[in-house]
């Protein structure tokens, strides 16, 4: 039976301190630290940003240089064969052999995870189901389109039932329906399987449809992290569009300890608390200054990940 | 109009959990194991993926009963069943063997680094020096078969046939012991030299070829440079022939003086369990080289 699932397992589910790794003279981690819950938390970050590295250092399969981790309450480095019958894996790349039958290379990697035959063949007819193959079970996989082969992939991460699945990049390569297929059953195996998901992705649009927390990171370093409502929240502004240019009403503000930026013709004052509407108020009366009109703009995914890229200019959330 | 509640039954009972049985990481070696013996024979696979080894196990089994059979059909015109060692040391099992290993090891191993499924092998409760060994057991135990069953079918015939089995056997007993002692160091030499060297290509065919090319090079420079030339200590390159080395240990075996044939090889010039401690260093440098090589493999 499954740690978690029995109560033994400590939250959150995943736990990293100050994990580094270094590839010859590049360092792909630098003290990464994290927290990442339950439910389903997109791990975002551009190409080479180390997120397969940290994937992989989460499962075991590369030793860090310097911190440690712990998933699910086992430690990758002394334990990782403990681990790793807790986890399933979904690789970025196409990892799967051509010539197997689809359930019976399911089967294989459920028998792999601990299951008896009998247990692994049952669970790799309905897992194969569950990820839409119940009919082409019996097929050779290399005879198989992009989008099925991703859910190959993700039927043998999901066979013997995992606490935790790690899932890199799982939309590469699909057309926009198997995309939106693959969100779906992602989406599924959070809610209704309750099974706790690490989705590596590049893509914003992915990880704000299936996640409920993020973590950015840029070269090798976390950028931000947090429950994705409460980073769009903390991260509000209130757009301020004047008659005049607003080079006055910025100063005014800055002077009353706001932080404010000035976006072609419109400020952006961080919203902090409601306050920041008598504080705009104010100094637009101080100034002179007339305004056209403010609003208040919830940042999206996409602002968030930029500012996480810069991290100079956004401190990191908790 | 609906059917009666008591015929009611659960099409989908959706996503099920697992709270049964889960077997330690040791259970994935043998599950690799008997996987890599059944992809080895073409089991559950194509039907063009069975033929040749299928081939190869047929051609030996039929090399004893044509032997035993026709010598029995025709005692005077018939050649006699060759001896045990002359079966297990002739040149034609011998390449039978290195052709197995030469088919089976690449396709065991090249795939899996061709296609990257290492990745998922190693992201499962196996690790590395596990998933290596599975691979070199599935081939010995193919080879294994291969250097047991036939020896061990003269053995039965050569007892049916003699004129009281059960004193056959009783007064052949060690050969029996020799028989299963050389089919162990056979199997584990053409295994361990197969894994090593289809284990540095991605592709099966260069690997083929690389295991036969090596063992070609291998006796033609033992043959050339041991037994053709007459330097000081030449006889000691003999030890490099890789085909005829299993052979020299057979007849070591079964206590026959050492090979002394028209190449020239002066008979008792390395001591006979020289021969044996080459082919023990050959196969554990091998397995220490595979294992090495997984050991760096990204996954």
């Amino acid at each position: 039976m499954h740690p978690e699932r029995s109560g033994l397992a400590p939250e959150p589910v995943i736990v990293a301190s100050r994990l580094s790794k270094q590839f010859g003279r590049v360092r792909a981690l630098r003290d990464a630290s994290l927290t990442i819950g339950q439910g389903c938390t997109g791990l975002l970050g551009a190409n080479g940003a180390g997120k397969s590295t940290l994937i992989k250092v989460v499962l075991g399969l590369l030793t860090p240089d310097g911190g440690e981790a712990r998933v699910a309450g086992l430690d990758p480095v002394k334990q990782p064969l403990a681990l790793r019958a807790l986890v399933g894996y979904m690789p970025e790349h196409d990892c799967l052999p051509s010539d197997w039958l689809a359930q019976d290379f399911v089967r294989y990697m459920g028998q792999l995870h601990g299951l008896p035959r009998r247990a692994a063949i049952q669970r790799a007819n309905d897992t194969l189901y569950h990820v839409g193959l119940g009919e082409e079970r019996f097929r050779a996989i290399g005879g198989f389109s992009t989008g099925m082969k991703q859910r190959v992939k993700l039927a043998q991460a999901l066979v013997h039932d995992p606490t935790i699945m790690l899932l890199d990049e799982p939309t590469n390569g699909l057309d926009p329906a198997g995309r939106d297929e693959m969100l779906d059953l992602i989406a599924r195996i959070t809610h209704r399987m309750g099974i706790h998901v690490l989705l590596s992705s590049h893509l914003l649009a992915d990880v704000e449809r299936v996640a409920g927390s993020v973590v950015i990171m840029a070269n090798g370093e976390i950028m931000l992290q947090g429950s994705l409502a409460d980073l769009m929240t903390a991260t509000a502004q209130v757009i301020v569009r004047t008659h005049e240019p607003p080079t006055a009403l910025q100063r005014a503000l800055e002077r009353r300890g706001y932080t404010v930026r000035l976006d072609e013709r419109d400020l952006r004052v961080a919203f902090e608390s409601p306050e920041v509407y008598d504080a705009i108020r104010d100094a637009a009366v101080e100034t002179a200054t007339g305004i056209v009109y403010l609003k208040r703009r919830v940042r999206t995914l996409e602002d968030i990940y930029l500012a996480g890229q810069d991290s100079a200019s956004v401190p990191a959330a908790s | 109009m609906n059917p009666p509640a008591g015929d009611a039954r659960i099409i989908d009972r959706g996503y099920q959990h697992y709270d049964g049985v889960r077997l330690g990481p040791g259970n994935g070696f043998w599950v690799m194991l008997r996987a890599g013996m059944e992809r080895g024979m073409g089991i559950r696979r194509p039907f063009r993926t069975k033929i040749l080894p299928w081939l190869l196990v047929l051609t030996a089994i039929a090399a004893v009963l044509i032997s035993v059979g026709s010598h029995e059909a025709n005692p005077a015109g018939a050649a006699a069943p060759p001896t045990y060692p002359q079966f297990l040391g002739s040149r034609a099992f011998g390449l039978l063997l290195a052709l197995f290993a030469a088919l089976v090891a690449p396709d065991l191993l090249c795939p899996d680094r061709r296609e990257r499924v290492l990745t998922l092998y190693f992201a499962a409760p196996i690790t590395r020096p596990h998933y290596a060994l599975a691979r070199l057991a599935s081939l010995c135990g193919l080879l294994l078969g291969l250097t047991l069953v036939p020896p061990l079918l003269l053995f039965v015939s050569n007892a049916l046939f003699s004129d009281s089995a059960v004193g056959y056997v009783q007064d052949h007993l060690p050969d029996l012991g020799h028989l299963v002692s050389a089919g162990l160091l056979m199997a584990l030499f053409y295994g361990a030299i197969g894994c090593v060297v289809a284990g540095f290509s991605d592709r099966r065919a260069v690997a083929t070829g690389s295991i036969i090319g090596v063992l070609l090079v291998t006796g033609f420079a033992g043959t050339v440079i041991g037994e053709g030339l007459t330097f000081a200590g030449h006889q000691w390159f003999v030890l490099l022939d890789l085909q005829e080395l299993p052979a020299r240990v057979v007849r070591w075996l079964f206590g026959l003086p050492p090979i002394a044939d028209s190449q020239a090889l002066t008979p008792g010039t390395l001591a006979d369990w020289t021969y044996l401690m080459a082919l023990a260093v050959i196969t554990i440098v091998s397995v220490a080289t595979l294992l090495w090589r997984y050991q760096r493999t990204e996954g």
